[in-house]
This record gives C-alpha cells, sequence and structure tokens, in this order.
C-alpha cells in the first residue's frame, strides 16, 4: 500500500545526524518479514477504514437527501431501510472498528518501547479476516435480496429469517460481520498480549500511557462481547441458510424464541460500542496532556476510570431491549453508571488544562479536535443521561436515540480518530498532516456533529419515530430534518477534507518531513525515530514514570530526582 | 524547569547515558518473554467460551419459554454421551502423559502415550459423529434440532482442531524437536486438548444433565 511506503533516510535538515546500527536485512518470510511489521499493518487497516468511512458517509448523505425536505421521493420505504442497515453495519464493524485496530496496532507497541506485536502474523491474519468481511458485506448489498435488508444494524427489526428475507444477502452479511468480528478477536488478543508480556523495562503497568491502557481495556471488552455477535450471527445463519427456527417464534414442532436476539446482539454490541469509544479517550488524553506540556492531571485517577468505563459498559445493554421493561430501572441505573467514569476523564483533562504552560499550543490541529471531541462529548453525556432515566422508554424509540447514540459513539469516536491521525501521524509515516486542513477539518466535523445530531434530539422530543422515512409538508419535523442534512453535508465535508489530507499528505508525500518528537511528546513513541524502523527502537530511555521523555527533557544533568514527572 | 526544544534530543543516541538518565537496549526483536504464547492461547480460549456461552444462553432461553424441551418424540439417547465423557476424561490423562514423558526426555514413552491419546480423540470424534448422524431430527425441525447439532458440533470442531494440533506436534515429536529444555508448544497442544474436553464437560452438562431426557 502506497501510504506506507516511507523512506527513512529522510530527517529534518535541523536532525543531528545521529549514527544508527546498520539494520539487519528485511527477512521475506517470518515473523519478521517486511509485511508483517506492525506500522503496515496498521496503514492497511487504515485504508479500509477510511474506504467504509467515504461509503458510509455517501449511504448517510442519501438517507439524508430523503429526509431534508418533506414528501420527497427519492427513496421508497424499504430503499430506505435497507440503506440504514448498510450505513450502522459500515459505520461499526468496518469503520470504526478497523480504524481503531489501526491505530493501536501501529502505536501500541511504540508506546511501550516493543520492537513488534506480539504475534506478528497473526495481526496480518486478523486484517485479512477484516478485509474479506468488508468484502461480504459489500456483496451482501448486490447479492440477491440485498435491497430487502431492512432491518437495521442490530439485524432486530426484523429478525432477517424467514420468507420475506430470501436470497443469499442476509448470509453474505451475517458471515461477512462474523468475519470481521473474528478478525477483531484475534487483534484484541494479539495487543492485550502484547501489552502485558512486550512493555520496555521499568514501564510497570501503573506507568502504561492512557491510550495503551484504553486499548487494554477496550480489547477485553471486545474479547469478551465480539464472540457472543459471531455466535449470534452463527445462529442467525443456521436460522436463514438451513430453515432453523432458533429466533422465530413458537411453531407447532417447537419453534424458537423472538425475544432472543435482542437480548444477545444488545448484551454484546452495548459494550461493544463502549469499545470503540475508549481508544478515542485514550487519545485524547495522550493530546491533551502533551499539548498542555505537563502530565495528565491525574495518571491514576484516568486508568481508573478508564477500567471502570470498560467494566460498567456491561451494565446498561437492556435498556435497549424493549422487552426488558421489568428489569428497567436495572439497566437504567447501568447506563447512568457507565458515564461517570467517561466524565471522571474529561474532567481530569480540564483539570489538566487549567495549568497549561503555553496557551497558543491549544490552537493546534490535534488539540483543536481534542477540544471539539469534549464539546461533542459532553453533549453525548448529556443526551445519554436523559435517555437513560426516561421511564417511558419513548426516547430509544424515537430520534432521540439517533442522537444519542451519534453524540456519544459515532462523532466523539470519529473525531478521536482524526485526531489520534494527526498526532501520531507524524510518527508513523515521518510526515505532517497538513495542520491549515486539519483545523477546517476540525471545524467541520465538530460543527457538522453539533449540527446534524443535536436537533436529532429535538426531533425526539417532537416524537419523530426512528427509521422514519418520509414525513407529511405540514409536519413540525421539517426545520429540524433540514438542518440534519445539512449538518450531515457539513459532516461529510470534513471527511473529505481528512482524507484528501491524508492523500496528499501522507500517500504523495507532500507533508513536512516530520521530526522525532515533533510536539514534545510524553510517552515512549516519541524516542524512535519518524518513521521507526521495522525494529523500531536502536536504544531506550529508562523508564521511571508515566512519562519517560518528559523526565529526560525536564532531567538534571545529575541524575537527581528520580520519580520527576510522575503526577 | 525549563523546557528544552524537541529537536535538541534526536533519533535515539547511541550514548549509555543522555541527560543524566541511562539508555538501554530495547528487548531484541526476536526474543519471545516467557508466557507469551501460552497467555495468547487464554485469551482465545476465553474468547471461545464466550461464543460457546451465546449458544448456551440460545439454549436456556429457548428452553424457558417452550412447552416441552426436547419437543415430543425427540430421543437422543444417553449412551453414546457416558461413552463419549468416559474417553475424554481417559485422554485427559494420556495426553498429559505426552507431556509429562517429554519433560523426562523419554522419547519412546511418549511416542506410546500420543498414539494412545490420538486413537481416543479419533473415537470421541467418530461416536461425536455418529450420534449427530443418528438423530433422528435436523437443524431444521425444531429450535433443539437446531441448538443440539450445533453445541454437539462445537465441540466436535474442537475436538478436531485438538487432533489436528497434537497431530502436527507429534510428528515434530518424532523428529526429535522437544525435549526437557524446549517444549512448550506440545505444552500449548495439550492444552488446547484439555480445552475441547472442556468444552464438552459444558456441552454435556447443558444438553443432557439440565434437559429432560428419558
Amino acid at each position: 500500500m502506497a501510504m506506507t511506503e516511507t523512506s527513512p533516510g529522510e530527517l529534518a535538515p535541523d536532525e543531528p545526524a545521529v549514527p544508527q546500527e546498520a539494520a539487519p536485512p528485511a527477512p521475506t518470510a517470518g515473523p519478521g518479514a517486511a509485511g508483517n511489521d506492525h506500522k503496515n499493518v496498521g496503514s492497511q487497516y487504515l485504508g479500509m477504514a477510511l474506504m467504509f468511512l467515504l461509503a458510509g458517509g455517501v449511504v448517510a448523505l442519501l438517507m439524508r437527501a430523503q429526509l431534508a425536505s418533506p414528501d420527497a421521493d427519492l427513496l421508497n420505504d424499504r430503499e430506505y431501510r435497507s440503506l440504514l442497515t448498510f450505513h450502522g453495519t459500515f459505520s461499526v464493524f468496518l469503520f470504526l472498528l478497523p480504524a481503531w485496530i489501526g491505530v493501536a496496532t501501529a502505536i501500541v507497541p511504540l508506546q511501550i518501547g516493543a520492537g513488534r506485536l506480539a504475534f506478528p502474523r497473526l495481526q496480518v491474519l486478523a486484517m485479512w479476516l477484516a478485509f474479506s468481511g468488508g468484502a461480504l458485506v459489500t456483496a451482501s448489498a448486490f447479492a440477491t435480496g440485498g435491497r430487502r435488508l431492512i432491518s437495521g444494524w442490530s439485524l432486530a427489526d426484523p429478525i432477517p429469517e424467514g420468507g420475506a428475507f430470501r436470497g443469499e444477502a442476509v448470509e453474505f452479511l451475517v458471515i461477512g460481520i462474523a468475519f470481521v468480528l473474528a478478525g477483531a478477536v484475534l487483534a484484541a488478543a494479539n495487543l492485550i498480549t502484547t501489552i502485558i508480556r512486550f512493555r520496555a523495562d521499568g514501564l510497570t503497568m501503573r506507568r502504561v500511557p492512557l491510550f495503551t491502557w484504553s486499548v487494554l481495556v477496550s480489547g477485553i471488552v471486545t474479547l469478551l462481547t465480539a464472540p457472543v455477535l459471531i455466535g449470534g450471527m452463527g445462529m442467525l445463519y443456521v436460522d436463514h441458510h438451513f430453515g432453523a427456527h432458533i429466533f422465530s417464534g413458537f411453531t407447532s414442532s417447537g419453534g424458537g424464541s423472538p425475544v432472543l436476539w435482542p437480548r444477545l446482539f444488545w448484551f454484546a454490541a452495548y459494550p461493544f460500542l463502549f469499545a470503540l469509544l475508549l481508544p478515542a479517550l485514550g487519545a485524547v488524553s495522550e493530546v491533551v496532556a502533551v499539548f498542555a506540556r505537563r502530565p495528565i492531571a491525574d495518571h491514576a485517577k484516568a486508568v481508573a476510570a478508564l477500567t471502570a468505563v470498560g467494566v460498567l459498559a456491561f451494565a446498561g445493554w437492556g435498556s435497549e431491549v424493549p422487552t426488558l421493561q421489568d428489569a428497567r430501572w436495572l439497566f437504567a441505573a447501568g447506563a447512568l453508571a457507565v458515564l461517570a467514569p467517561i466524565a471522571s476523564v474529561v474532567l481530569n483533562w480540564l483539570l489538566t488544562l487549567k495549568d497549561a504552560e503555553d496557551r497558543s499550543l491549544l490552537r493546534s490541529t490535534p488539540m483543536m479536535l481534542a477540544l471539539g471531541f469534549v464539546a461533542v462529548l459532553a453533549a453525548g453525556l448529556g443526551a445519554s443521561a436523559v435517555s437513560a432515566v426516561d421511564a417511558t422508554g419513548d426516547l430509544h424509540a424515537n430520534y432521540w436515540q439517533v442522537g444519542q447514540q451519534h453524540l456519544l459513539f459515532f462523532a466523539p469516536a470519529t473525531i478521536g480518530f482524526v485526531a489520534a491521525v494527526h498526532y501520531w501521524g507524524p510518527k508513523w509515516w515521518g510526515r505532517h498532516l497538513s495542520a491549515g486542513v486539519g483545523k477546517l477539518e476540525a471545524l467541520l466535523l465538530v460543527g457538522g456533529s453539533l449540527l446534524a445530531f443535536l436537533p436529532a434530539l429535538v426531533l425526539g422530543l417532537q416524537d419523530m419515530p426512528v427509521r422514519t422515512s418520509s414525513y407529511p409538508g405540514d409536519d413540525e419535523w421539517q426545520a429540524m430534518n433540514a438542518a440534519m442534512s445539512l449538518g450531515s453535508v457539513v459532516l461529510v465535508l470534513g471527511v473529505l477534507a481528512f482524507v484528501l489530507n491524508l492523500l496528499f499528505s501522507v500517500v504523495l508525500k507532500r507533508g513536512t518531513v516530520a521530526p522525532t518528537d515533533p510536539w514534545e511528546g510524553h510517552t515512549l513513541e516519541w524516542f524512535a525515530p519518524s518513521p521507526p524502523p521495522r525494529h523500531n527502537f536502536d536504544k531506550l530511555p529508562e523508564v521511571r514514570s508515566a512519562t519517560p521523555l518528559l523526565d529526560l527533557r525536564t532531567a538534571e544533568p545529575a541524575p537527581a530526582g528520580a520519580e520527576a514527572g510522575e503526577a | 524547569m525549563s523546557l528544552v526544544p524537541a529537536s535538541s534530543y534526536g533519533p535515539a543516541p547511541l550514548a549509555e547515558t543522555y541527560r543524566g538518565r541511562a539508555l538501554g537496549p530495547p528487548r531484541p526483536p526476536d526474543e519471545v518473554p516467557t508466557g507469551t504464547n501460552v497467555l495468547g492461547a487464554l485469551l482465545l480460549f476465553v474468547a471461545d467460551l464466550m461464543l460457546l456461552a451465546a449458544l448456551v444462553t440460545a439454549w436456556f432461553t429457548i428452553k424457558a419459554g417452550s412447552p416441552s424441551w426436547p419437543p415430543p418424540r425427540t430421543s437422543v439417547g444417553t449412551y453414546i454421551p457416558t461413552v463419549v465423557g468416559i474417553t475424554a476424561i481417559m485422554s485427559a490423562f494420556t495426553v498429559q502423559w505426552v507431556v509429562s514423558s517429554v519433560r523426562r526426555n523419554d522419547q519412546r514413552t511418549a511416542i506410546a502415550a500420543l498414539v494412545l491419546t490420538l486413537i481416543l480423540g479419533i473415537c470421541i470424534f467418530n461416536a461425536q459423529w455418529y450420534y449427530m448422524a443418528r438423530a433422528r431430527f435436523g437443524v431444521a425441525d425444531h429450535a433443539y434440532g437446531a441448538l443440539f447439532h450445533l453445541l454437539i458440533g462445537y465441540h466436535l470442531v474442537h475436538i478436531g482442531i485438538a487432533i489436528l494440533a497434537l497431530t502436527l506436534l507429534g510428528a515434530r515429536a518424532l523428529a526429535g524437536h522437544f525435549g526437557r529444555e524446549n517444549y512448550e508448544p506440545l505444552k500449548a497442544a495439550a492444552a488446547v486438548w484439555q480445552y475441547s474436553n472442556f468444552v464438552l464437560l459444558i456441552v454435556i452438562t447443558v444438553v443432557f444433565l439440565f434437559s429432560a431426557h428419558a
């Protein structure tokens, strides 16, 4: 992939020429082969993610074009709802999941001072599973019955089995998703093993950088939830392909249970969404601390909060399942509880920023994206708190749900991902992304998110049901729908700016060549050359805190103040 | 504390110390810390168990809503699962025997135990296959049938993988690849074997001990 072609020889003019140890020739096979380099695999994951980000954006534009004005006849109800299915599937399983696996694959080994992943070839297998899964899901749109996939990404309205879903499209879809998730399980196991076994000397678990920690928690959540979804997809496949009755209602010969699928799906998918938000929280934590020029206000508390998000994510799943009304108060408590540690992480960032040394740094691109992330996430936290305590369940059935999920999960996870690529891109590929275009991206993505999804909350209060494909002209829904459509256009423009920026700066190598440590980073990845050689490090500094490079920069010539930098 | 510009330290200099801090070599890229393979396998076992948990959840959810479970006129018998269970317990001992023989550098005993384990494994595979084949219902007949075949088939896949792994590792043991100092891959294959027995334990518990079978 062109994106990964880097020229290690090019260093910034002001870089001191440092003699590197002669690198051994790259083997062509085995764990150390160049193709198994975690930076390459990460870039390939990223390529896949960006493809489906664009595809999901185009699908969203079509849907918003239909809803922009009343009585539109661009799409009929079935077409609208099948596009909705693909919009959700693309965004969750084929964009956010590979995007974060890609960033984690490339950055985590560097952050912990490792030369490789624990199982380099396993990550390549995981990547190809994700690729094939993406191809299968795409193929399902064109297979027989592809226009009838109206069930939404939760595959629950209605469950796709029986006569109405004839054709192989359903099977392509569920097997494709299962492939992607199987790849995610392998990648998660690989990253967890890497983090636990391959850390540099002195980098204890308490000193692990926050992004790495968030990947660890997110990986464990993925490991526990993705297999449940795979099992569910397998059972859907058996139902559809072999005519079994696991998810269909009772028949004379003994049928299955229609309430089973939503429970199985949301038990896994609900924590899984938090697993996609977690790495964004970790990445923004790094950005905030580095651009505030000080360690994060309370590292231990941030670690505890990220862990708590992973644990409490399992508590609220039942609030998405209509048949579990009896236990609603229990799941409402869970859905509320998980918001608290997220808010705690945000407060930790604000405390860090309060003492920022140089306010002008707050205008740098990754920091602007991080601040935008906070704005959108704050709206999402508020909306989620309201829908958690909503006793009627209406806010889970109308557009409040759309606004809440996009403001809490999809928009922040996407903005956090863009921030992460801007922040680590110089290390990853040795080229800066354009900072000016990056600021435009921040404006479009944050503004677009707020413009598209705050009106969705209003539509929720006006009781517009989810999956509405058309509405009459005299309706009060008109103004907010127009705003949402405008917001979606702004969002897609932001995504386009980001993809073009990446294309020009990195693939076409127009970006400024990055020095070793362009941001004055805190963690070990900024000690490796940009881009890092295949083995990442020739030497590693001593690690005595969570911010070894900050210690190095502030250290006195004599080794005094051993615990400097520990918050 | 003054901040020095970023460019004041370049790409990892090869000195022993830098600004008063010791610089050490990173771990060599081809060195694998102990326990890496075991941890990776353990994590995949956890993931695999969650998949099994999804099937078991489906079993109990549907069972709770069904008037009779298994459906009327469905009889699967308990003879074959009993035989399979006993065979699996025997194989759990023989596979450990392989590992301990290799640890003692006793090549001859290791190969005998290995052949014995593989024979037991093939017996388990065969009996489970036969059990599925002679059931008088298919996947499509009722939810019980679908989940019955899925659960037994899930174990069948696992014992199949375990047989494959032990055959490959056994061939390497025959070639003398393993000894007292180096037998981790064999230990991993034995772990896969024991895990497949564990899956069988869960499947038997769910399908037979928690369902009314005449």
